[in-house]
């Protein structure tokens, strides 16, 4: 690396340091905000709190907030749906990659226009009332499965059309049948683009407070962001509590992206999307 | 295994190919699980917006295309149909132009670059809802910290309005999004990028092309693919928009800042059920019309890698 | 070894979620109260919406009571008001609704929800115990009773700061030109005048102010107004005394005698400026008491309507959030047994004790506050009527709120904002298949 490029190399990094600033500096007045009391927290300054809240604060939060409730659903949904999500979506991508024709055209386009429409709220809660699966967390993890497996499928049949025929016709020499041939050979060889679908998965399910909202009648069943906007509804302008139970709701969250951040962002870039 | 693979395929493939079954039995549960739970409703949603359903009656009529003609007729429609737009538009932008640029810096072989990847990927793992309310805490005119020290700064003139400005509400809505979900977009171009076989950039080094050259004449092309999956995505999920907006703004001030999703949901909230159904499905056919063209359009200029 | 690292993930996935299911569903739910219903016989459990704003102390401590009474438990489920409307519709729409919900506002609630929903508790035993002006406010305009308030009813008019008011030797005014005169003063003297409260959740301290200026219309021409609104025989804007009053309110922010910072200005906002002197006059009802004494406990505030013209002016009335009972209900007995319980005397000065007002019914000692005692003297005297969202069942206040914002703002005028929400009325008559629509 020449002189010029690693002088240009420093300026840029150092510029997008500072132009990190933009993502730090939300995250600052977070938790500066949560150990304030609620009139200086209501102005909003990156300064330290004049008089430190932080126990009391989080006490209120904790007994409010139900956070540990709420992660431990979230986690059941995210995974759930992750899961269900994934393993449809695996399959039904492999068929349309590999079969031709008309039926396989069309099923590729019937998926791919959910990933355009909405839900509808009403009748979707009729369906899940006439199965009994109303206020259930297995309800919302099959709506969650419905809503994103055109997405995963997207994503994956550009992928699967990418892993050559050969390997099928290998596999299916060797006497496999057709499932095996796929949970042995075929899917291991989908590992990076299973990590971006889980990924898009993950935070699309994780972060979503709608899909809980409608169809999850008990609050004991409540996920986390939910949670914050149920807080949000009860300590309307009490910024430090609202903020408090953000930052606790989002640091499991963090935790797990901290350490699995390489992974992930990897996981993404490796699980190139090639169309 | 390899070997005697290649031993027993020899003589098989030159006589005749094997027929390779993939059995029909592999789209069953994504087919089931999407049915019962998505198709079906969105569908009976649908029919729905040509009735005129309502909470007050049991009784529901079908009623043509009545309801949509009420929703365009709509005093907000006009607000919340180029908001959408807008929305759409400026976040896909945002995101996609940031998202490259990003990717482009990141990929240039600094030092601290999976750190600072991390960095700019982490809005998009914070729950809409909270960034909502973040952004309501930066962006408030009179309070808020953005206005705060652009005062402290002496630079009154650009302490706007933001969210309070009817003619702003919807920017500052597309700020917030783009601020939140450029990573996203950033790590998969980086992917795409990473994916660029250096042998071009070689070529073309070699040729005498600059930075700039290298970057339109190698890194876009071949980043197409990667384009036109994010802009597609960006567009539809743009337009789709509802928490973003919605916990930022309401709508508000008054209805400058609605959306058609907003929209949908406050007059479902108002028991309206064929009039919002109606409303989404303008939505829909609203992106496939727009999305449709935008597909084929970037398909065409996708190169190969 | 890579083929198997597939299956581990999803059969580890698996086996995660369903320790977790396991473990999750024991987790307690909101509940009333701490006593743990060990199954008696016919012990019952009432499901109980309320919104998570209005669910005060003393609604708690009553339903903890109510519990100790009956042996049954009472699972409330908190919703944020924005979200509680269609909560509430969904669930009954899919017959899962609770036996027990609150609504807005007990007069409002006959056009915002529908009206099969409610059990008719016209014949309770209790109704007989209501005083007239306390069935007047909480009966619908059939004269059915379906609720009982569980926030104090009230009047909105202008509240004022009595110790300013006095300082600078002002006194209530009676006409609108009397206000202006007034308002100029306290300009003067530093005081911002009017408070004028448009933040996004805070609107209604605004359409306060305009549902009183509103109600002039029934003071000029009576009840029948309503019947010829709600049958689509009279439009908004073609009610002289509502273009004025929106006038009035403009003219407010022309002449710079209300605050600035209007748009961002929230209720805790109103309650600081309030208490600390800056601002002398608020539109609003008394239920800005209960938390405004509780930081400034010193403050003493007077009530007035705001004037319409060259007349002293009137005020509206609100019946109070309410409490009623799903005519669909799955325990219909012991939700009205609830209902019967907390229109009880005893029941009913204990929570009255604990925030002053207005009380519904004749036999109950209710003390009042310093805004209630002067609503009394306007409603004796025939200058207080119900507000419009209670008469006009076409009404949808969020809208009204809204368009105050832009009005103020002056993205929209008084004409273009009537004739807006005559269009909105139009589209939610038609939509319900209103007759007349």
């Amino acid at each position: 690396m020449g002189k010029k490029t690693r002088g240009l190399n420093r300026l840029v990094e150092l510029g997008l340091w500072a132009l990190s600033l933009i993502i730090f500096i939300p995250y600052l007045l977070v938790v500066l905000t949560s150990a304030k009391n609620s009139k200086e927290a209501g102005l909003f300054r990156l300064s330290f709190p004049s008089e430190f809240h932080i126990f009391e604060n989080y006490q209120t939060i904790f007994e409010r907030g139900h956070i540990i409730q709420g992660f431990i659903n979230s986690v059941v949904v995210t995974f759930g749906s992750l899961v269900l999500v994934l393993a449809c979506a695996a399959l039904l991508s492999f068929y349309i990659a590999r079969v031709k024709g008309k039926f396989s055209d069309f099923l590729y386009r019937f998926f791919l226009l959910g990933m355009v429409a909405p839900i509808s709220l009403v009748t979707t809660f009729n369906v899940l009332k006439g199965l009994n699966l109303l206020n259930t967390r297995l309800g919302i993890i099959m709506i969650f499965a419905g809503i994103l497996i055109p997405f995963a499928m997207f994503i994956y049949v550009g992928f699967i059309k990418t892993i050559p025929r050969e390997m099928d016709e290998a596999a299916t020499i060797d006497g496999c049948g057709p499932y095996r041939m796929f949970a042995v050979i075929i899917f291991p060889l989908m590992k990076p683009i299973t990590f971006t679908a889980a990924i898009l998965v993950f935070m699309n399910v994780w972060n979503d407070s709608q899909i809980p909202l409608f169809f999850l009648n008990d609050n004991q069943y409540w996920t986390m962001p939910l949670n914050i906007y149920r807080f949000y509804g009860y300590f309307r302008t009490d910024w430090n509590y609202i903020f408090g139970n953000i930052l606790l709701t989002t640091l499991p969250v963090f935790i797990i992206y901290l350490v699995g951040q390489r992974f992930m962002i990897e996981g993404m870039t490796s699980g190139a999307v090639k169309g | 295994m390899s070997a005697s693979i290649e031993a027993r395929k020899l003589p098989l493939l030159r006589k005749r190919r094997p027929p390779i079954y993939y059995p029909v039995l592999f789209i069953v549960p994504a087919l089931i699980v999407y049915l019962v739970f998505f198709a079906y409703p969105t569908l009976l949603g649908f029919y729905y917006s040509f009735t005129d359903w309502n909470s007050s009656n049991s009784d529901i009529r079908f009623v043509g295309l009545t309801q949509f003609v009420e929703a365009v007729k709509n005093p907000d429609f006009g607000i919340a149909l180029r908001n959408t737009f807008i929305f759409a538009i400026v976040t896909t932008l945002g995101k996609n132009g940031l998202g490259i640029a990003l990717a482009v810096l990141l990929t240039m072989g600094i030092r601290a670059r999976s750190a600072l990847r991390a960095v700019y990927f982490s809005p998009a793992i914070l729950n809409i809802v909270a960034v909502g309310l973040i952004f309501q805490g930066l962006l408030n005119p009179h309070t808020g910290f953005l206005n705060n020290t652009l005062r402290s700064l002496n630079l009154d003139f650009l302490a706007l309005g933001w969210i309070s400005d009817p003619s702003l509400a919807i920017y500052a809505a597309c700020l917030m999004e783009i601020w939140r979900a450029t990573g996203i977009s950033m790590a998969i171009y980086i992917a795409g990028i990473q994916n660029i076989s250096k042998d071009y950039y070689e070529a073309a080094e070699i040729d005498g092309a600059s930075m700039w050259k290298k970057f339109t004449h190698v890194t876009l092309p071949l980043l197409m693919p990667a384009i036109t999956i994010n802009v597609l995505l960006a567009v539809i999920y743009g337009a789709r928009m509802f928490e973003g907006v919605y916990f930022l703004t309401q709508g508000g001030p008054g209805s400058s800042s609605e959306v058609l999703m907003t929209l949908v949901y406050k007059y479902m909230g108002q028991g309206l059920y064929g009039y919002s159904t109606a409303m989404n499905l303008i939505l829909v056919v609203l992106i496939i019309v727009i999305s449709m063209p935008l597909l084929s359009y970037m398909r065409k200029r996708e190169v190969e890698g | 070894m890579v083929m198997t690292r597939g299956k581990k993930k999803i059969a580890a996935g698996v086996l995660i979620s369903i320790v977790l299911t396991a473990c999750g569903s024991n987790a307690g739910s909101e509940s009333g109260t701490n006593g743990q219903g060990n199954a008696n016989e016919g012990q019952v459990t009432l499901q109980f919406m309320v919104t998570s704003e209005n669910y005060s102390g003393r609604l708690k401590d009553f339903i903890a009571n109510y519990e100790e009474m009956s042996g049954n438990r009472v699972d409330v489920q908190l919703f944020p008001a924005a979200e509680f409307d269609n909560m509430l519709k969904v669930k009954m729409m899919s017959d899962e609704g609770p036996d027990l919900f609150v609504t807005d506002d007990i007069a409002m609630s006959q056009f915002q929800v529908p009206v099969e929903w409610f059990e008719d508790l016209t014949e309770r035993p209790w109704a007989e115990r209501l005083s007239d002006g306390g069935r007047a406010i909480i009966e619908w305009n059939d004269g059915r009773i379906t609720g009982l308030p569980i926030t104090n009813p009230g009047g909105m008019g202008m509240m004022y700061n009595k110790a300013i008011f006095d300082e600078l030797g002002l006194s209530e005014p009676t006409t609108w030109d009397e206000l202006l005169q007034l308002s100029e003063t306290l300009k003067q003297a530093g005081v911002t005048p009017i408070n004028i409260q448009l933040a996004n959740g805070s609107e209604f301290g605004t359409t306060h102010l305009m549902h009183q200026l509103f109600a002039n219309a029934e003071l000029n021409r009576g009840s029948q107004i309503w019947d010829e609104l709600n049958s689509n025989k009279l439009k908004l804007v073609e009610v002289e005394e509502y273009e004025q009053a929106l006038q009035q309110m403009l003219e407010l922010k022309e002449k710079g005698y209300i605050n600035e910072d209007f748009i961002s200005n929230t209720f805790e906002m109103t309650q600081e400026k309030l208490g600390t002197g800056q601002v002398a006059m608020h539109p609003g009802g008394d239920f800005i008491l209960e938390p405004l004494l509780e930081n400034y406990p010193d403050i003493e505030l007077g009530f007035f309507p705001m004037p319409f013209g060259d007349t002293p002016g009137v005020i509206s009335l609100y019946a109070g959030v309410g409490m009623s009972v799903n005519s669909n209900a799955k325990n219909k007995e012991a939700a009205l047994e609830l209902i019967d319980f907390f229109a009880t005397k005893e029941e009913q000065e204990a929570y009255m004790g604990k925030a002053p007002g207005t009380s519904v019914f004749a036999d109950v000692e209710a003390e009042q506050n310093m805004i209630s005692e002067e609503l009394q003297k306007y409603m004796d005297s025939g200058r207080a009527f119900m507000g419009m969202f209670g008469r006009f069942q076409v009404w949808n206040d969020m809208d009204a709120r809204k368009l105050m914002q832009e009005m103020m703002l002056g993205s929209k005028s008084p004409q273009r904002v009537l004739e807006e929400l005559d269009a909105k009325a139009e589209l939610l008559g038609r939509g319900k298949q209103l007759p007349g629509w």
